[in-house]
């Protein structure tokens, strides 16, 4: 480390001044570029936000940048208009934590398989798991809807929870995360001590998962959160609508009369994953950066 | 073995407790009640006024409001699983031709004999091969809604008699327009509104008896149609240029520059009334507006109640029906409360001829002679299943042409024609 | 499955301690090596149920007249697979489909891999590094309908606060709706679309760039290779699978894409020949399926659906089969070319 610090400062000294004014243009360039786009990325969410503050006819005069006085008036048309933010929140923390769960527990499970045991034909096996993961899921789509009619259990959570058992990205990523850090001694050792294999798998080598296990809940959470077209085509009863469907309903005649209402619906549906990326945001940038290293 | 068992009742008891939470949180089993499913919270509030709250009926109906759009997604899904649908719904005008069908709703023939006083279309429409499956609650024509200010700036006046000798037909409306631009006021909010007035007008119905589709004349012609006289609304910036139902349009009922809006009965109430005061200035245009009949008579919409077909509360929900459509009492008393015209001739012209009734509204006007005259020429056979999505796509065309992004006409037909065919499979487009 | 839990007893591998092996034998009767085909079967039997089984079923479904609210269907043959190649509206939901894609894609890599090289240069340091990927990163977590909401009040006319900003810059007239006009729908859908996804693969790359040997750029620096050569010969290059990667996850995604054509126009606006101008594939067949006021033609959709099946299917074959087959092979090659040039322009610099 200290001799490449020392070269790198060698480096440096050994450029001429004019290169080094020019270095530090070509620095401030990237950091206007690198703000620039934080302000494309930011600036929907806050004009949204600034919206939801400004009354009807605010909006309709002009853009603004600074919020306006009118947001608890706001809040008070869109309670009037029975807006069921909680309701649909509850539902919607219901389907993604237990389908996550399932999906964490069953995905390690099987992937364990594949390197703690040996079987006859298990590369296979991987290789067919890692094949489905190019399947898209969403060409089944009316196949599926018919499945779940005919086994009576539309309306229900079922078909939106149960199937995340089977992860094909799951599968894989535990894999991955096994082909690195899995120990064979620990798993022996517990054999040793006559704990049965299910219970070694429970006891011994979950926890030792952790990290994994939070990078991949992450993820879980949030794309069944945000899973939209499964509720839309398996759900009808209201009270059963996840988050993402009652935004649906923000576009239609009874939401929309009031435009600064409107977007604070739209901006509290927003809030809810900006707390949860306020917490995580270092994780999840984490998982991201592992994922796509992976392959 | 031993081993086997538990991973076996391990993960059967993993799945169990999934699914049970997952089915025990979507419970909302409704035991005992018939269910009623409405798409408009002054409909729940009628029928907890008139129906549960003022009678014995010995048994609980569940009322579920929800947006149209909504029901009918729910309604669909609902007849698709044969899982989850109501006992009584309440229909729309625009949406529930579809489902008059004996596969779907239940007959109500016996309630033939009391359709004497009902205005026929609603009976017509309501009619699938000679049976009858739903009976209307209202009657829905529509008016032209325009500012008294306005009226008295511009025209001089802001009697609806005189205000209609400038917009009775589509020559005037235009003319009138004009003259309201000159003081810088607009005639419409939105251009397209007129699009139901045309469609309400029309002589034949999108698709004739062999299910070839029929564009009327009315829409398409060279002077006064749909198609004309938009151009020209837009081309000679008479309109607000905002769409239906969007933020800009209804902010424009409380605003000072838009003159008027094609509305039904309903809609004085639903759209204008409850939208005329501003929510954060306060400024309001309550008690400035008239209505007058406007260049041509139509109707938006409507309440239709029916029996969903295999129910078990089939007397009880064929009785919640009747009574909607039938008992005097409601029948004015909720029209004198609401505003709507309800579908009894005897009722409306009752409230008609009551000097005393006045709707502080519109400015202390009674519009029930107005709306007596418009709905006696509501013409029930233009009525398809296929409206609500024929006319969307229509007025996206039109609208083009309007917008000058195809600027000929016949373009704008034939590629009307070629959408249809693209939606409808069944539908012959020639 | 079957075939191989009965092979399980002839196996006897992945035991390091052969005598504790038998200890085990004797006190557990199944052979220990028989949990690994247990432990995946859960797996299997969701997968097949809910996610195979359907498969199947579309396929079944889309050789029949199955529609509309009856629960009998007959079987037509390939009478729906023939009429969707007739209907201008199908093909062009394809082409919507790419188009949107291309224009989300192409500047979405070209600003990520700009992005990413900045935020791994050794020569520049940067601070606040985290602070702008978190915020890169954050449209990615919000939910597709919320953005879709969002973005339609924002361009809409006349309330819309980037409309306003539009209009105001001279780019659009007073008059101008937006949501009528074909390509500026799809422009903005498409930048929607960037909006969401560039964080997503800016942080992939640059995770995919940091994981590139140091040694190597240690090297090309002391050769005194200057910022552009290292990025282009050394990083461009090295970082090509990850580039690969991105490419097919965005592609199944992208021609997979609903939530937000279908929440900001549901497809429209119209275009002519019956066409849409932003209705995707999958748009496509939910309309065609459970559209209010459709014909709920599921025979039909499902039909769509086996042809979008195959295409995507065929075009991760042939990704795959461009990038993977030797692979590694070519990598090595690139390799020494990009050494080769390396030095011979550093002996220029000198």
């Amino acid at each position: 480390m200290k001799a490449e610090t020392l070269i790198k400062r060698e480096a440096r000294r050994a450029v001429p001044r004019g290169q080094r004014i020019k270095r530090n243009a070509v620095q401030a360039l990237i950091y206007v570029l690198c703000i620039l786009m934080a302000v494309l990325c930011l600036l929907p969410l806050w004009l949204l936000f600034i919206d939801a503050t400004r009354s009807t006819t605010q909006i309709n005069q002009g853009m603004s940048l600074l919020p306006s006085k009118y947001f608890f008036i706001n809040f008070g048309t869109l309670l009037e208009k029975d807006f069921p933010v909680l309701r649909a929140f509850f539902n919607s923390v219901l389907i993604s934590f237990s389908s996550t769960a399932l999906c964490l527990y069953f995905s390690a499970l099987s992937a364990y398989s594949f390197v703690a045991y040996r079987y006859k034909g298990q590369k296979a096996v991987y290789s067919f798991i890692l094949m489905l993961m190019m399947i898209p899921g969403q060409l089944s789509m009316i196949g599926f809807y018919k499945l779940v009619v005919d086994m009576n259990i539309y309306d229900t959570y079922v078909p939106l929870i149960i199937p995340a058992i089977a992860a094909p990205g799951g599968v894989f990523f535990f894999k991955q995360y096994f082909d690195a850090n899995f120990s064979k001694e620990m798993v022996e050792a517990a054999r040793i001590d006559g704990a049965s294999e299910f219970r070694t798998f429970n006891l011994v080598v979950l926890p030792t998962l952790i990290p994994a296990l939070a990078t991949n809940a992450i993820f879980g959470i949030v794309s069944s959160w945000n899973n939209y077209m499964g509720p839309l085509m398996l759900l009808s009863t209201t009270e059963k609508f996840t988050f993402p469907m009652i935004v649906q309903l923000l576009k239609t005649d009874r939401y929309n009369t009031d435009l600064g209402a409107m977007s604070l619906a739209v901006f509290i549906t927003i809030v809810p994953l900006l707390v949860i990326y306020a917490a995580f945001s270092k994780f999840i940038i984490q998982g991201v950066a592992i994922g796509g290293g992976k392959e | 073995m031993k081993g086997k068992k538990v991973v076996a009742a391990a993960l059967s008891a993993v799945l169990l407790g999934a699914s049970v939470g997952a089915l025990s949180a979507c419970g909302g089993g409704r035991g005992n009640k018939m269910v009623y499913w409405c798409f408009d919270a002054d409909m729940e509030q009628q029928v907890l006024d008139y129906y549960v709250n003022a009678k014995e009926l010995g048994y609980e109906i569940d009322i579920e409001v929800m947006t149209l759009d909504n029901m009918l997604q729910k309604l669909d899904s609902g007849l698709r699983t044969g899982k989850n649908l109501p006992d009584v719904v309440a229909l729309e005008g625009t949406t529930f031709k579809r489902y008059i069908d004996g596969k779907i709703l239940e007959e109500l023939d016996d309630m033939k004999p009391l359709t004497s006083d009902m205005y026929d279309y609603t009976v017509e429409a309501a009619s699938k091969n000679g049976h009858l499956y739903a009976l209307a609650t209202n009657v829905t024509p529509g008016v032209f809604a325009y500012r008294r200010s306005i009226a008295k700036a511009t025209f001089g006046t802001d009697d609806p008699a005189e205000i209609q000798q400038h917009f009775n037909s589509w020559e005037n409306f235009l003319a009138s327009a004009r003259a309201l631009k000159e003081k810088n006021y607009k005639v419409l909010s939105s251009y397209m509104d007129i699009a139901k007035v045309f469609f309400g007008g029309r002589s034949s119905g999108w698709v004739d008896g062999q299910n070839n589709l029929v564009i009327d004349e009315s829409l398409t012609g060279e002077a006064n149609s749909l198609m004309e006289t938009a151009k020209l609304l837009k081309t000679e910036n008479l309109s607000n240029e905002t769409a239906e139902n969007t933020a800009a349009w209804y902010t424009d009922i409380s605003g000072t520059d838009v003159f008027g809006y094609f509305q039904a009965t309903w809609g004085i109430r639903s759209n204008l009334e409850r939208n005329c005061t501003s929510a954060t200035s306060g400024s309001t245009s309550f008690g400035d507006w008239a209505i007058c009949e406007g260049p041509s008579n139509f109707f938006e919409g409507g309440t239709f109640h029916a029996v969903i077909k295999g129910t078990k509360w089939k007397d009880e929900a064929k009785d919640f029906v009747k009574f909607f459509s039938t008992d005097a009492t409601y029948l004015t008393n909720w029209a004198k409360q609401n505003g709507d015209f309800m579908n009894s001739k005897s009722c409306m012209q009752a409230i008609a001829d009551d000097a005393e009734y006045q709707n502080e509204f519109l400015g202390g006007q009674n519009p029930y002679n107005i709306y007596m005259s418009a709905a006696s020429n509501i013409n029930g056979e233009i009525i398809t299943q296929y409206d609500s999505t024929i006319n969307g796509q229509f007025k996206a065309w039109a609208t083009n042409y309007a917008e000058g992004i195809k600027p000929l006409k016949s373009d704008c037909i034939a590629e009307f024609k070629n959408s249809i065919k693209g939606i409808y499979t069944s539908i012959t487009v020639k | 499955m079957e075939q191989l839990s009965m092979e399980r007893e002839t196996l006897n591998t992945g035991a390091h301690l052969p005598e504790q092996k038998e200890k085990r034998k004797k006190k557990f009767r199944i052979p220990v090596n028989a949990y690994g085909v247990l432990f995946i079967l859960p797996f299997f039997i969701v997968y097949g149920i809910f996610s195979l089984f359907p498969m199947f079923y579309s396929v079944i479904l889309s050789l029949t007249d199955y529609a509309g609210y009856s629960h009998r269907f007959d079987f037509i043959g390939f009478g729906n697979f023939a009429w969707l190649v007739t209907q201008a509206r199908f093909w062009q939901s394809f082409l919507n489909t790419v188009i949107i894609f291309s224009m989300n894609f192409l500047p979405q890599m070209a600003f990520a891999l700009i992005f990413a090289a900045m935020f791994t240069t050794k020569t520049y340091k940067m601070k606040c590094k985290g602070v702008f990927k978190a915020i890169y990163y954050l449209p990615n977590i919000i939910t597709a309908t919320s953005v879709a909401v969002m973005f339609y009040t924002l361009f809409l006319k006349p309330s819309g606060g980037l409309w306003q900003l539009l209009n105001k810059m001279g780019i659009i007239s007073y008059g101008t709706n937006l949501y009528l006009l074909a390509w500026p729908s799809r422009i903005i859908i498409a930048f929607i679309q960037f909006w969401m996804w560039f964080g997503c693969t800016m942080v992939t790359l640059s995770a995919g760039i940091l994981g590139i040997n140091p040694s190597v750029y240690e090297a090309a620096q002391l050769d005194g290779a200057s910022q552009k050569d290292i990025f282009l010969h050394i990083t461009l290059p090295l970082i090509k699978p990850i580039v690969v990667y991105s490419l097919v996850t965005s592609v199944l995604g992208g021609l997979q894409v609903f939530d937000i054509p279908y929440l900001f126009l549901s497809g429209g606006p119209v275009l002519s020949g019956g066409r849409n101008a932003t209705e995707t594939i999958a748009v496509y067949i939910y309309k065609m399926a459970f559209d209010t006021g459709g014909e709920m033609q599921y025979g039909i959709a499902s039909a769509a659906s086996v042809y979008l099946f195959v295409i995507c299917m065929t075009i991760s074959f042939v990704l795959f089969r461009v990038t993977h087959t030797d692979e590694s092979k070519r990598q090595r090659r690139a390799e020494r070319k990009i050494w080769g040039g390396v030095h011979h322009e550093s002996g220029n610099a000198d």
